[in-house]
C-alpha cells in the first residue's frame, strides 16, 4: 500500500516551504528561492520534494551556511559552498557565472563541497530565461550529470564517468555564456567522442509534468506535509489576549 | 503639483509623480474608479451577458440549507455553492479566528456533480480548517447583519418596502470576513485561473464575482423568508432597493502584506490608474456638455457621502471637509461656461483643497470619459519578476538607491519611533499582528515587511562594501551579504517601474495600516469606508451595482458613489444623476 499523498497547490507549497526556511533561518530571498527551488523541480518531476526531504537534517543544522570565493580570474571562478546546499545557495552560484559570463563572454565557476547539486537544474532554468546559456556538471555515484539550459530548451544527461576528468564527489562545474557554442566548445574539451548518455530528460518532458501540476495540484507525501507544516510553527508567535485587541477582522 | 512627462504607447502623458502618488495617506486616499476590478468584472459580465441560473435551491423555511448558481460567461462554466447554516450569534465574529459562519461559499470550475456537491458541503463550511481541490477557485464566508436583516424580512414579510435611510445607514444584508483564492488550501492556483480562464484572467476577478453571487444571494433569501414568514402578505424587495444593497466587507492587517509582497503589480495599478486621470487631464474635452456631466457627478456625490455614516471621528471630519469642498466645487462649476482642459481644475484642488476630495475629483474625471479609460482595464495584470541583475557595477547599485529610494534614506532608523512597531504572524491561523517593539513578544520573528529599513540597511551595507572593494559588482556583493539578496533584486526591478515602491516606513509608531487596506479596496472597487480602528475597515462592495436580474437590459455602468433611492408619488426611484454614455 501507498503512502497517503495530499494535493496541494504550488502557492500553497511555496509559501509553506518558504516559511519553512525561514524558521530554519536563512535570510528572505535565499528562502524565497529555495522554495520556488524545490517546487519547480517537484513539478517537472524531478524529485523536488524528496530531495528536500533528504537535506531537511542539513538544512536545519541551526546556522546557515554560505558559499565564499576561493580564487578568481578572468574565465574561472573557484568557490568553497562549505557543504551548503544547492536548494538554498545554487542562485548565488548561479548569478556569480552570470555576471561574469556577461562581463567576459565565458564564465566557468569550480564549487567545492556542495550538497544536492541536481537542484541547480530551476536555478539555471530560471536564468536562462535573461537570455544566457548554462551547463552544469558534477560526479554522483560514480555518474557524470550534465545539464545545459538555454531559453529555448534543456537537457539533463548522465554519463559513463569514466571519460571525465572530475574531482570529488561534492564538487560541481557551471559554464555560462550569452552564446551556447562557447558553452558548448568548453564541453567539448571535457568530454570525448566515445561518451555516450546513459540517460536523458529534456524541457519538453518536464513541461508536461509542470502543466499537469498546474492543472490537478502537486500530490505531497502526507507525512512530509505534516513534517514541514510542524516546522512552521517556528515562525508563529503565541497568542495572547493582548496580541488579539485591535489586529482586526485580517 | 509638478507631472512628469511619460511616454505612454507613443503618447507624451504628463503622470503625477511617485513622491506624491505612493505616499501612503495619498494611496489611502483612492476611491473606487472605472477600471477598479468589480466596475470592469461587471462592465464583462454585462457586455457579455452572462447566464447566471439557479440550479439548486434547497432552503428550508429559515432559510438554512444549500444553493448552486450555474454561470455561463462568455468562455466557460462555472458554479457558486453556497451553504447557509445557522449560526450561534455568540460566535459570530469578524475576525480571521473565528470557526463558524452564517454563509459559507465557493466558485468553482465547471458544473459540479453531487458527489463534488457533497464533499463540498464538508469542506466549504469549515473554511480554513478545510481542503480542497484545483477545480475550486475561491473560497469565502459572511456574516449576517443581523439588525438590518431582520428589519428588512419583517417589512418586506408584511407587505411594505424597508426604508432607504435605514438602509443607508449599513447598505448590506451580508459582511463577508475573508476571501481566499489563488491557489490557498489547495484550490486553483492563480496560474491556472489566468491561463486557462479568460473569463477571470483579470486579477482578483474570480473573488470579485465570488462576492457579486453572495449579494445576489443575499437579496434572494430576503425575499424568500419574508415569503416564508407571511405568504399572504409578504412583497419582493423593489429593484431599486435592492441596487442599492451591496455587501459589507471587513478587511484587516490580512490584506496588508499582499500589498508588500507584490511591488510590482501594486505599481502597475497605481500606473494604470493615473495613465487614465493623465490621458482625461490632456485628452478629454472639458465643454458645456462635460461640465454638466460633472456638475452632476459632484451631486451624486455630495448626496452620497451625505449618506455616509461612520462611528470614526476621523472619518467623520474628512466626509465632511470632503463635502464642504465639493460644494465649494459645485458653486464654482456653476459659474464657467466652458473651459481649455481640466488641468487648471485640478491644480486648484491641489492647492486649496484636502488630499482626499482631489482623489473624489480624480475619481469623477476618470468616470466621465469610458472611452479614454476602459480599455486600460486589460492592462492591470503583471507577470511578477524580481529578478538580480548580477552584472551591475555594486557603484551603479548605489546610484540607484541614492535616486530611486531617496525617501527611504531619508529615514532616520535610530530614532527610537522609527522602529517601533513590528509585524508578525500569529500562531491564530497565522493571522498578522503588530507588535510594540521592546514591549510585546515575538520581535525576533518579525516579518520581513520594513521595505525602507531593508533598503537603509542594504545602502549601508553597500557604502561599506565599495569603501573595501571598490569594482565589484552585484553578483559579488550578495554572495558576500546573501541577508542583502531579496532587497537588491526588489530595488533594481522597482527601479524599472515608474511608480515604485509605496513609501512608507511600515515600522514607525504610528504607521496607519488602514491606508494600505483602503488603497487596495479602492483598487477593488469597494466604497463606504468606515475605519474601526488603524488596523482594520468595513466597507462595502457593488452597492448601486446592477442586479443579476438586469443583465441584458441596457446597462450605462455609472454606479460610482451611489444614492438611496427617493420614494416618491409613483413610488421608489433612483434619483436622476444619469447621463447618456456615448
Amino acid at each position: 500500500m501507498g503512502a497517503k499523498v495530499i494535493r496541494v497547490s504550488r502557492n500553497e507549497l511555496v509559501s509553506l516551504l518558504k516559511r519553512v526556511l525561514e524558521g530554519f533561518g536563512y535570510p528572505v530571498g535565499i528562502y524565497e528561492d529555495a522554495a520556488r527551488t524545490v517546487v519547480w523541480h517537484e513539478m517537472n518531476e524531478l524529485d523536488g520534494l524528496e530531495e528536500l526531504r533528504l537535506a531537511l537534517p542539513e538544512l536545519d543544522s541551526g546556522s546557515p551556511v554560505f558559499p565564499e570565493i576561493m580564487t578568481e580570474d578572468e574565465n574561472l571562478i573557484v568557490v568553497d559552498a562549505y557543504g551548503g546546499s544547492c536548494i538554498t545557495v545554487g542562485g548565488l552560484l548561479v548569478e556569480i557565472a552570470c555576471a561574469r559570463a556577461i562581463s567576459n563572454d565565458l564564465a566557468i565557476v569550480q564549487v567545492r563541497n556542495c550538497r544536492h547539486r541536481c537542484m541547480i537544474l530551476e536555478r539555471l532554468h530560471n536564468a536562462s530565461q535573461r537570455g544566457l546559456s548554462f551547463a552544469a556538471y558534477w560526479l554522483d555515484n560514480g555518474v557524470v550529470n550534465l545539464t545545459t539550459m538555454t531559453d529555448a530548451a534543456g537537457v539533463w544527461m548522465t554519463y559513463d564517468a569514466e571519460n571525465w576528468p572530475l574531482g570529488n564527489s561534492d564538487s560541481m562545474s557551471i559554464v555560462s555564456s550569452p552564446s551556447m557554442m562557447s558553452v558548448q566548445s568548453h564541453l567539448n574539451t571535457m568530454l570525448s567522442p566515445e561518451s555516450r548518455s546513459q540517460s536523458r530528460i529534456t524541457v519538453g518532458s518536464m513541461q508536461t509534468g509542470y502543466e499537469r501540476a498546474i492543472e490537478q495540484g502537486i500530490s505531497v507525501d502526507e507525512d512530509l506535509w505534516g513534517q514541514l507544516e510542524k516546522l512552521v510553527a517556528r515562525i508563529l508567535v503565541p497568542a495572547t489576549q493582548s496580541s488579539r485587541t485591535g489586529a482586526g477582522p485580517g | 503639483m509638478i507631472a512628469d512627462a511619460v511616454n505612454v504607447a507613443g503618447t507624451e502623458l504628463n503622470l503625477r509623480p511617485a513622491s506624491l502618488v505612493m505616499q501612503l495617506p495619498r494611496l489611502g486616499s483612492f476611491h473606487q474608479c472605472r477600471i477598479s476590478f468589480m466596475r470592469s468584472l461587471i462592465r464583462r459580465v454585462m457586455s457579455e451577458q452572462w447566464s447566471i441560473e439557479t440550479s439548486l435551491f434547497d432552503l428550508d423555511a429559515g432559510g438554512y440549507g444549500t444553493v448552486v448558481y450555474d454561470v455561463r460567461a462568455a468562455h466557460g462554466r462555472y458554479s457558486f455553492v453556497l451553504f447557509s447554516n445557522y449560526l450561534d450569534p455568540e460566535l459570530r465574529n469578524d475576525r480571521v479566528i473565528a470557526t463558524q459562519w452564517d454563509l459559507t461559499m465557493a466558485l468553482c470550475e465547471g458544473v459540479v456533480d453531487e458527489s463534488q456537491l457533497a464533499a463540498l458541503k464538508k469542506q466549504v463550511p469549515k473554511q480554513e480548517a478545510g481542503r480542497f481541490d484545483s477545480r475550486v477557485f475561491v473560497l469565502s464566508r459572511a456574516n449576517r447583519s443581523v439588525r438590518n436583516f431582520d428589519y428588512v424580512v419583517r417589512e418586506l414579510s408584511e407587505g411594505r418596502q424597508p426604508e432607504a435611510e435605514v438602509i443607508s445607514r449599513i447598505g448590506y444584508l451580508y459582511r463577508t470576513t475573508a476571501v481566499y483564492g489563488s491557489g490557498k488550501l489547495g484550490m486553483a492556483d492563480w496560474e491556472k485561473v489566468n491561463s486557462k480562464f479568460r473569463d477571470f484572467s483579470r486579477p482578483f476577478a474570480a473573488e470579485m464575482f465570488t462576492c457579486y453571487l453572495l449579494r445576489h444571494f443575499s437579496l434572494v433569501q430576503a425575499d424568500y423568508l419574508a415569503l416564508q414568514k407571511s405568504p399572504a402578505t409578504a412583497v419582493s424587495l423593489d429593484p431599486s432597493l435592492k441596487r442599492y444593497f451591496g455587501i459589507g466587507n471587513a478587511t484587516g492587517l490580512g490584506m496588508a502584506p499582499y500589498l508588500i509582497n507584490h511591488p510590482q503589480l501594486v505599481a502597475r495599478w497605481v500606473e494604470i490608474r493615473e495613465t487614465a486621470l493623465a490621458m482625461v487631464i490632456q485628452s478629454g474635452s472639458a465643454n458645456a456638455e462635460y461640465l454638466e456631466r460633472l456638475r452632476q457627478l459632484v451631486r451624486k456625490t455630495i448626496a452620497h457621502l451625505g449618506e455616509a455614516i461612520t462611528e470614526d471621528k476621523d472619518q467623520t471630519a474628512v466626509n465632511a471637509l470632503v463635502c464642504a469642498e465639493m460644494n465649494e466645487l459645485g458653486q464654482w462649476l456653476a459659474e464657467q461656461t466652458c473651459l481649455e482642459d481640466w488641468q487648471s481644475l485640478v491644480i486648484w484642488a491641489d492647492e486649496h483643497w484636502h488630499p482626499q476630495t482631489q482623489e473624489v475629483i480624480n475619481t469623477l474625471l476618470i468616470e466621465m470619459y469610458p472611452e479614454l479609460v476602459d480599455p486600460l482595464d486589460e492592462s492591470m495584470s503583471v507577470v511578477e519578476h524580481l529578478d538580480l541583475m548580477p552584472s551591475m557595477p555594486l557603484a551603479e547599485l548605489k546610484t540607484v538607491i541614492e535616486q530611486k529610494s531617496e525617501w527611504a534614506l531619508a529615514i532616520d532608523f535610530e530614532q527610537p519611533d522609527n522602529q517601533n512597531t513590528f509585524w508578525y504572524r500569529s500562531e491564530e491561523k497565522l493571522e498578522p499582528r503588530l507588535g510594540e517593539s521592546g514591549v510585546d513578544p515575538g520581535e525576533e520573528l518579525e516579518m520581513p515587511l520594513a521595505a525602507a529599513r531593508s533598503i537603509s540597511r542594504c545602502y549601508e551595507a553597500v557604502c561599506d562594501n565599495l569603501s573595501r572593494r571598490p569594482v565589484d559588482d552585484v553578483a559579488h556583493f550578495v554572495l558576500n551579504a546573501p541577508e542583502h539578496l531579496a532587497t537588491v533584486r526588489r530595488v533594481q526591478a522597482m527601479a524599472k517601474t515608474y511608480y515604485g515602491e509605496i513609501r512608507e516606513n511600515l515600522v514607525h509608531k504610528n504607521v496607519l495600516p488602514m491606508h494600505l487596506l483602503r488603497c487596495k479596496l479602492a483598487f477593488f472597487g469597494a466604497n463606504k469606508f468606515d475605519p474601526k480602528s488603524r488596523l482594520w475597515v468595513r466597507n462595502t462592495m457593488y452597492q448601486g451595482a446592477p442586479l443579476v436580474e438586469d443583465i441584458g437590459s441596457r446597462f450605462d455602468d455609472n454606479w460610482l458613489f451611489p444614492v438611496a433611492p427617493q420614494l416618491t408619488t409613483q413610488g421608489l426611484i433612483e434619483p436622476e444623476f444619469k447621463w447618456e454614455q456615448k
